[in-house]
């Protein structure tokens, strides 16, 4: 592999559309940028890369100051062409002031394609910072791990504005209405340790899959999908929400409603949800794998499991071929099978370690 | 996979109905034909899909007076090895995982395919991927080509694939001032 004086300069000769497709495989966009050194041939090359990766993580803190005018100067030469996908991920609050971050953001949207991943994870300075996201955007699948800062919706509009999203994960937002409203062909949505995140209310015909992580703040969430297909629930709820025969009412989990006749895994990694009144999980006729961080001591503990309300509550289990497949995570990392499944009782569970 | 026919074999495959084929037959700029399957050539090339379905396939073979023959057998070796190879299982505990990248890397079997190649042999095959709209190949070789670059400075890169650097020492500085983020560890 290795290319001795006299030989020609291949790479050079490749046209700018494979170039650029080699440049964005490249870990970071300064890697890409540099090649601008190489001969007047690279000059301009790496501006048009399919794929940028922005970080400002590993630079000592005299850089730093050079970050943002860099992602801008990119940006403004690469005017309105389509960006394939841009990771922007941000350590120090002292590269970029929050006011160019939204900005990034709505030009992002606009312009990137495929995959958008905005990872801030420095607590900004003031709380009170907002991300607003534009009324359109054009990416497939938007990642934002925003650390508290808060993030804004458009208002619901008569008609979808993000036609192209796909996937969704986020950190932080009150979305309800914006998924259900703009998002109509969105298949996936994460959302991780949202803000203030009371109720979280979806109607989305095309969703596949729902992953909820660290959601205590949330009391009531209410999801028709006719398509879902996994559902995935961790340390949702209010810590000791109470159960029907009363509690403080502040605290009460006023609706936890899915109906998804299409379900095949469901996740939890949440005791507390066991007890919960108003759980209902319309669906679970088609589940087929559950996933579960269960307590367990040799033998499961049914008052401590929401894996055995989810196999009570299954009201067609007789019907089932195959077999749940009942993952626990807690370490070590155990398997358990339950052989006959038209007896989803705990003396049948059988830990094959 | 070289399959060398005289003038007369040549004729006969003429005759054969396109429709009764389910391969197609390639011809390198070196003169060289080679078979690949249809299935697999119309899966993975754009540009062969549409000659298939344009009905612009010769079954002479089809000249491809861009590609040599070591990168035609290389092209038509991964054709083979693709429709081959059996996909990763879709397990119901993968689709748990977000997907947060379209570009899939690339499995072993590619990686061997491409790691074996000459620095040329490399080029000629990211060329014929180009050229025959073969998207996947086109990833594998390039991403290839990303890992020699990876890690390097601008010199090493330069030796690495010998490129002639053109610029003056000013242009130089005034480059490296305007990306002054980019070679914050110089």
């Amino acid at each position: 592999m290795d290319a001795p004086g006299g030989d020609p300069d291949r790479i050079s000769a490749l046209p700018d559309d494979v170039l650029h497709l080699i440049l964005g495989f490249l870990p970071e966009a300064t890697a890409a940028a540099r090649t601008a050194v190489l001969s007047r041939r690279w000059r301009h090359v790496w501006v048009h890369a399919h794929k940028f990766v922005f970080s400002d993580d590993l630079a000592p803190a005299a850089a730093l100051g050079n970050f943002a005018s860099f992602v801008d100067r990119l940006f403004a030469r690469r005017g309105h062409a389509a960006i394939g996908s841009l990771q922007i991920r941000l350590s120090h609050h002292r590269s970029t002031p929050p006011a160019k971050v939204a900005e990034w953001t709505r030009y992002a949207v606009r312009h990137v394609v495929d995959f958008f991943l905005l990872r801030v994870s420095h607590v900004p300075p003031a709380a009170t910072v907002e991300l607003e996201l534009p009324s359109h955007g054009r990416t497939r699948s938007i990642q934002l791990d925003l650390s508290g800062m808060r993030l804004r919706f458009p208002p619901p509009p008569a008609a979808s504005m993000y036609e192209a999203l796909a996937e969704l994960a986020l950190d932080s937002a009150r979305l309800g209405d914006f998924v259900s409203s703009c998002c109509r062909r969105l298949r996936k949505l994460a959302i991780g340790s949202p803000l203030d995140l009371r109720e979280l209310v979806l109607r989305v015909d095309a969703l596949q899959e729902l992953r909820l992580s660290r959601a205590e703040d949330l009391r009531t969430l209410d999801v028709t999908a006719p398509n879902l297909r996994v559902l995935w629930l961790d340390r949702c709820f209010p810590h000791g929400a109470p159960g029907s025969d009363g509690g403080v009412s502040g605290n009460r989990v006023a609706c936890c409603r899915v109906v998804a006749p299409r379900l095949q895994v469901i996740g939890m990694r949440d005791a507390t949800l066991a007890k919960l009144p108003g759980m209902d999980i319309h669906g679970l006729a088609s589940v087929r794998c559950l996933d579960l961080g269960l307590h367990m001591r040799g033998r499961l503990c049914r008052r401590t499991s929401s894996g055995l309300w989810l196999l009570e509550n299954c009201p067609d289990r007789h019907k089932l071929k195959g077999g749940y497949d009942f993952v626990t995570r807690k370490l070590p990392c155990a398997k358990y099978n339950i052989a006959a499944l038209d007896v989803p009782s705990p003396d049948i569970i059988e830990h094959q370690q | 996979m070289e399959v060398d026919k005289g003038k007369g074999e040549a004729e006969e495959t003429r005759k054969v109905a396109e429709a009764d084929r389910d391969t197609v037959t390639l011809k390198s700029s070196d003169g060289k034909l080679f078979e690949v399957s249809k299935e697999a050539a119309a899966r993975l090339s754009t540009v062969l899909a549409g000659m298939i379905a344009g009905g612009s396939i010769d079954d002479n073979g089809t000249d491809l007076k861009q590609i040599g023959s070591e990168a035609l057998e290389n092209v038509v070796d991964y054709c083979n090895k693709h429709a081959n190879s059996i996909p990763s299982a879709a397990l119901i505990s993968s689709s748990i995982s977000f997907n947060t990248a379209p570009f899939k890397e690339p499995e072993e079997w590619e990686r061997k395919f491409v790691d074996r190649l000459s620095h040329d042999a490399l080029f000629d095959l990211v060329e014929a991927a180009n050229f025959l709209g073969m998207e996947r190949l086109l990833d594998v070789t390039c991403h290839k080509i990303s890992e020699m670059m990876k890690g390097k400075s601008p010199d090493q890169i330069r030796e690495v694939f010998n490129i002639k650097n053109d610029y003056t020492k000013e242009e130089l500085e005034e480059i490296r001032q305007e990306l002054a983020w980019a070679f914050y560890d110089d």
